[in-house]
């Protein structure tokens, strides 16, 4: 919306709409109720048509990456297939995500990309840590030490090489860590609160027009 | 306000053409910002991003604007009745569209028109300027024939015929704004009708001026100290009147309408004798006397401004001008000592011709393209600059016999074609030792992992596991349970971590299972209720509630309103047809989430765990997550926690299960011990590597 | 502390309740006193931050050589608790399309959730549209990869290594998965700069970026890249509210422990 008008009424309805959400959370009433699970309802609809917008949006960007002949575009060939046989096939029967060839397609397919795409991770792991864990200063050699009383106190061979590896872990974990985590976590929290009260007070639209 | 994008004049709100300029205003909504290009509304005066002046300020699509030929005008295409942006307020309805046509179309006409419309678009008095050049083959209504070139041979720029309406704004500001004092007669024959009221006004000036000359100067005050003269300082010879002014040539301005408004120094306006600073030549001392013998005659309007006369070459005056414009008792420069200053050639032929006088033959040249096509006598094109001779060109450097090397080398890199295209740097490999180390890694959490499936009993303490107490509670608590409660399993984790949680998972299920419990199985993420589809559970007692949007709000939901939010299962058979029903969380016995995110733990907690009367929650989650999810558990928000393989290794012996096989057991537990002293190792050897870099390369 | 509870229990409140409204009650005059104070011209400083003075250098070697740089918004959208961190990445997104479009950098954008394609669309297309000197010929392109984190971090693991990025930006939601990702980046010896809020990526993020936004870091950018008086003004909350509640948490750390 480009008139002053426009931009007007959208503030008015986010401001309206988070004051009421935020009203019901104060206020049990029932007519507030009905209100923020009509919202709710919504908001959920949207995301729905959201990820309809998706879809085409993942057609189009790998439609023109076959067109300009992109590096990798064969495999977009690939992707755009298995989507559309995927969604052929869950549409076409009653029982969608249910129906035995999605189901089949689920745990055979993609359930074992995802696996080891995931299982990445340990050597990736193992990359990083050689790279972070280098004692370069007294933060990194503490670092260092709690890196590996974690690491092996995890797991059975750890009680193998010292016997309170476990327990020495598991204090780190409760006490320091969960500590600074908390810490991390209250401001974050902040953070976006304000974020919120600047949405809810019409302040901050930083995709508005 | 709106300040205008062509000029920057401030126009009141409203305005549709600027009143400076008369640049069409309706278009303009946005004006960016010259530093950083942002779009700012026209009223401000700062950048709201940047802070930056937006003067001058351009509008959007300038880089649209219509290529302006000729002149720099600000001429604005007529409507049909031929009249200007500055003929009223009012806009013809034709301008009316066009100001009513959306920003992006209407910038076409923004510049002036082109050649093949000039002619409709043109203002009258350049219409009348091209008609009466003889190239147009045009003769002018009112220009009476003369061998000589008079001042009406210049066309009506702007004539007295001309409409105040047609002259420019610009031009209409120098008019003076009150009537000039009475003036004599001039004895000199008079300037024709068509002669140009810009030199008009000049000479009125000037007369005004030698009027004032004239006129015993009053004595004023000195001026102030401050005020220094120009590179020409008086000399002894100044009079009063002279020490008392600044000095200086006055500059061309608006005749003063009143004298009182005259400048002290104007006033006592009397030729000054200035002469050049030290170093400078001081043979040609030009002297400015006040005129001996002058009356209080109005000037002949025909006649050259003083200040052109004095700056005359000797020998010029009066002769080349035909003498008509010499006033009688005026002096020649000659005579009062002055060199005749010579007039450039390219100003030969703006020189105002006198009647009779013969001018010599200036060079007509034609505008061939343009505003001012077939104008002849337009501002001649000076050809006679020489090109710069090649002989004075300065000459290539000649290599030095003693670097011929340097020379050659680059003599070699200017000649080599250049490419404008930056070509995409390839990602250059990692070193060796990098490379090395990779395959290192690789290889050693291969081994680790696969070692254990074909020897077991490697890593010691690997059959037994202490069981923490999170777990044996949560064993407990499942053990308390009887055949007619309902336990709510959700499987809120991505395939991703499927190979860490189904042990767990699966090893929970057969506890229940084992119980006889009914369970109701469902999902937060869109995988859930897929993967738990992987598990044997017994049709008879299980309800496959399937996927439930939403995330925490459909938790609210769920939290509020079981019954109403699932009407059919994952595999759509109808809820009512199960062989248990549940009508709110309240009948349920227990909640288990199956979990590899600390955020959806939290949803449990604070849209269920909040509720009055909610039943009590237990967490099955992925090693990473367990330090996140423990002070719940602590703080008594869940009553058991399980944790990745150790956990469910652990919950086994806590359960009283047998043992697993094949997807976990003490196989796969063995494989994670190996695999995290692998990587512990490779902690350690980078550092040792680091160090003894830094150790025995110092001491290198 | 069991008293006031009980007061609140007997006035129909319930304890969430009440730290709420405390909060708010606290939080929005701050906020507006702050943010008026700003614009009064009341100055302040900001201690300066290595990501963000490094955010122009990247985008000036994009537009030097072409190559594209990857914002990635994370795996979070706006309709869950991840909205602030995806707004945030949005903050950034909105700086970032701007001095692509006006200096010719590429951009590619990749996100997650569907529900965040349309506003990181909008907020790309908008620099475009009111950049007066734009050096391309359309909006920075917006890529949806797919909804599951793994499948989005192998989208992106794929847009590091075929496109020939020459910075690497990753602000948002992440999980896991990230690590994916960040070593990707640093195997293609690319620069990055990323921020997260969740603990549990904290490390890997520490690891693989060449500077980071810990936790509350990534909700400043709206404060350090395109200065505004009510972002300045949060950050002031922040800090006036991290010092009240340490001091709440301290008093009641010593109230429990006299037990009182």
């Amino acid at each position: 919306m480009k008139s002053r008008l426009g931009r007007s009424l959208v503030t008015a309805i986010t401001i309206g709409v988070g004051l009421l959400i935020l009203a019901n959370f104060f206020v049990r009433n029932d007519l507030l109720s009905l209100v923020q699970q009509t919202l709710l309802d919504w908001a959920i609809i949207l995301a729905a048509i959201a990820l309809i917008l998706g879809v085409f949006n993942v057609i189009g960007t790998h439609l023109r990456k076959i067109r300009g002949r992109q590096s990798g575009w064969l495999y977009s060939i690939f992707l755009l297939a298995a989507m559309g046989a995927v969604i052929i096939v869950g549409l076409a029967d009653p029982r969608g995500p249910a129906s035995p060839v999605v189901s089949w397609i689920f745990q055979y397919v993609q359930i074992p990309l995802e696996a080891t795409i995931f299982s990445l991770l340990a050597f990736f792991v193992a990359s990083a840590a050689y790279r972070a864990f280098r004692v370069r200063s007294v933060d990194s050699f503490i670092m260092l030490v709690v890196g590996l009383i974690v690491l092996l106190g995890q797991v059975p061979i750890g009680a193998a090489i010292w016997g309170k590896l476990a327990s020495a872990k598991d204090w780190l974990l409760s006490y320091p860590s969960t500590g600074g985590a908390r810490g991390i976590i209250l401001g974050a929290a902040l953070g976006a609160v304000l974020t919120g009260l600047r949405v809810l007070l019409g302040v901050d639209r930083p995709h508005a027009q | 306000m709106i300040y205008c994008p062509s000029c920057g004049t401030a126009n009141k709100s409203g305005s549709k053409f600027c009143n400076q300029c008369g640049h069409n205003l309706t278009g303009v909504s946005k004006a960016a910002c010259p530093a950083c290009g942002a779009a700012n509304p026209t009223e401000n005066l700062f950048c709201d991003s940047c802070g930056a002046k937006l003067a001058p300020l351009v509008t959007k699509g300038s880089e649209e604007r219509a290529e302006i030929k000729g002149l720099s005008l600000p001429t604005k295409p007529l409507d049909e009745e031929g009249q200007g942006p500055l003929d009223g307020e009012e806009m013809p309805a034709a301008q009316e569209e066009e100001a009513s046509v959306p920003e992006d179309t209407a910038k076409e006409d923004a510049g002036l028109p082109e050649e093949g419309e000039a002619e409709e678009e043109m203002p009258e008095w350049l219409l009348r300027l091209r008609a009466a050049s003889p190239a147009s083959g045009e003769q002018p209504e009112e220009s009476a024939p003369s061998e000589t070139p008079s001042p009406e041979d210049w066309g009506e720029f702007p004539s007295e015929d001309l409409e105040e309406a047609d002259v420019p704004e610009w031009l209409q500001q120098l008019e003076p704004a009150e009537p000039m004092p009475p003036q004599e007669e001039p004895s000199a024959p008079e300037v024709e009708e068509g002669e140009e009221a810009l030199l008009s006004d000049v000479w009125a000036e000037e007369a005004n001026r030698d009027q004032l000359a004239a006129e015993p100067a009053e004595p004023e005050a000195p001026a102030p100290a401050e005020e220094e003269p120009p590179a020409l300082k008086p000399t002894e010879e100044l009079p009063q009147q002279a020490e008392e002014a600044p000095g200086g040539i006055p500059a061309l301005a608006q005749p003063p309408s009143d004298e009182e408004d005259l400048a002290a120094w104007l006033q006592a306006e009397g030729p000054v004798i200035l002469e050049p600073d030290e170093g400078e030549e001081e043979e040609e001392d030009i002297v400015f006397e006040p005129r001996a013998g002058e009356t209080e005659e109005a000037p002949d309007q025909g006649r050259l401004p003083s200040w052109i006369e004095t700056l005359a070459p000797e020998g010029v005056l009066p002769e080349e001008l035909g003498g008509e414009f010499v006033e009688e008792g005026r002096r020649t420069p000659e005579a009062m000592g002055l060199e005749r200053a010579e007039i450039p050639s390219w100003l030969e032929g703006l020189r105002p011709g006198r009647p009779g006088e013969q001018m010599p033959e200036a060079e007509e040249t034609v505008e061939e393209s343009g505003v001012l096509q077939g104008v002849v006598g337009a501002l001649r094109l000076v050809q006679d600059i020489d090109p710069l001779p090649s002989s004075q060109m300065r000459p290539m450097s000649e290599p030095v016999a003693a670097t011929p090397a340097q020379a050659n080398l680059f003599a070699d890199l200017l000649s080599r074609p250049t490419s404008s295209v930056v070509k995409p740097r390839p990602v250059s490999a990692a070193p060796k030792r990098e490379r090395g180390f990779a395959w290192l890694a690789t290889l050693l959490l291969i081994a680790a992992v696969l070692l254990p499936f074909f020897a077991t009993g490697l890593v010691p303490g690997g059959d037994t596991v202490a069981v923490p107490q999170p777990v044996s509670d949560l064993a407990e608590r499942i053990r308390d349970l009887n055949e007619t409660d309902v336990v709510l399993v959700s499987f809120d984790y991505d395939p991703g971590v499927s190979t860490e949680l189904d042990w767990p998972a699966e090893v929970i299920l057969e506890d229940l299972e084992a119980r006889s419990v009914n369970l109701l199985v469902m999902g937060v993420t869109p995988t859930g209720p897929g993967l738990a589809a992987r598990f044997d559970i017994p049709a008879g007692e299980a309800l496959f509630l399937g996927y439930l949007p939403g995330q925490e709000m459909g938790l609210q939901r769920l939290a509020s309103n079981l019954e109403g939010i699932f009407t059919v299962d994952f595999f759509s058979n109808a809820v009512s047809d199960a062989p248990f029903g549940v009508k709110s969380l309240n009948d349920v016995a227990l909640v288990l989430t199956i979990a590899a995110s600390q955020e959806t733990v939290r949803w449990w907690m604070e849209q269920v765990g909040t509720q009055t009367g909610a039943p009590p929650i237990g967490a099955i989650v992925s090693a990473a997550i367990e330090p996140a999810v423990r002070p719940y558990y602590a703080s008594g928000q869940i009553v058991g926690l399980v944790s990745g393989w150790v956990g469910a290794q652990a919950y086994e012996e806590a359960a009283g299960l047998p043992a697993s096989e094949g997807e976990g057991g003490p196989a796969a537990l063995e494989a994670q011990s190996l695999a995290h002293l692998a990587i512990a190792g490779l902690i350690l050897l980078g550092n040792a590597v680091y160090w003894g870099k830094r150790l025995f390369g110092r001491r290198a | 502390m069991d008293s006031v509870i009980e007061l609140l229990k007997n006035s129909g409140t319930s304890e969430q309740q009440a730290l709420v409204l405390i909060l708010l009650l606290v939080m929005l005059p701050l906020l507006l006193l702050f943010t008026s104070q700003l614009r009064a011209g009341r100055p302040t400083s900001l201690r300066p931050m290595q990501a963000f003075r490094r955010l122009e250098g990247l985008i000036g070697r994009g537009a030097e050589t072409e190559r594209p740089i990857h914002i990635s918004l994370g795996t979070g959208g706006i309709i869950d608790t991840s909205t602030a961190e995806s707004l945030a990445g949005i903050i950034l997104l909105e700086r970032v399309a701007h001095q692509s479009v006006s200096s010719g950098a590429p951009l590619i954008v990749t996100v997650s959730d569907p529900t965040l394609l349309p506003l990181a669309q909008e907020t790309a297309r908008h620099a475009w549209e009111t950049r007066l000197h734009r050096y391309q010929s359309a909006p920075p392109e917006v890529r949806l990869i797919a909804p599951d984190p793994v499948a989005y971090a192998a989208g992106v693991m794929d847009v590091l290594l075929g496109e020939n990025v020459i910075a690497n930006i990753m602000v948002g939601k992440f999980g896991d998965e990230y690590l994916l990702m960040g070593e990707t980046g640093v195997r293609s010896q690319v620069p990055q700069i990323a921020g997260g809020v969740n603990p549990q990526v904290l490390p890997f993020i520490h690891a693989t970026a060449d500077d980071t936004l810990i936790g509350e870091e990534i909700f400043a950018s709206g404060a350090y890249i395109n200065p505004r008086a009510t972002h300045i003004a949060s950050l002031r909350v922040q800090d006036w509210m991290r010092v009240l509640i340490s001091i709440a948490i301290l008093l009641g750390v010593l109230l429990r422990s006299l037990s009182l």
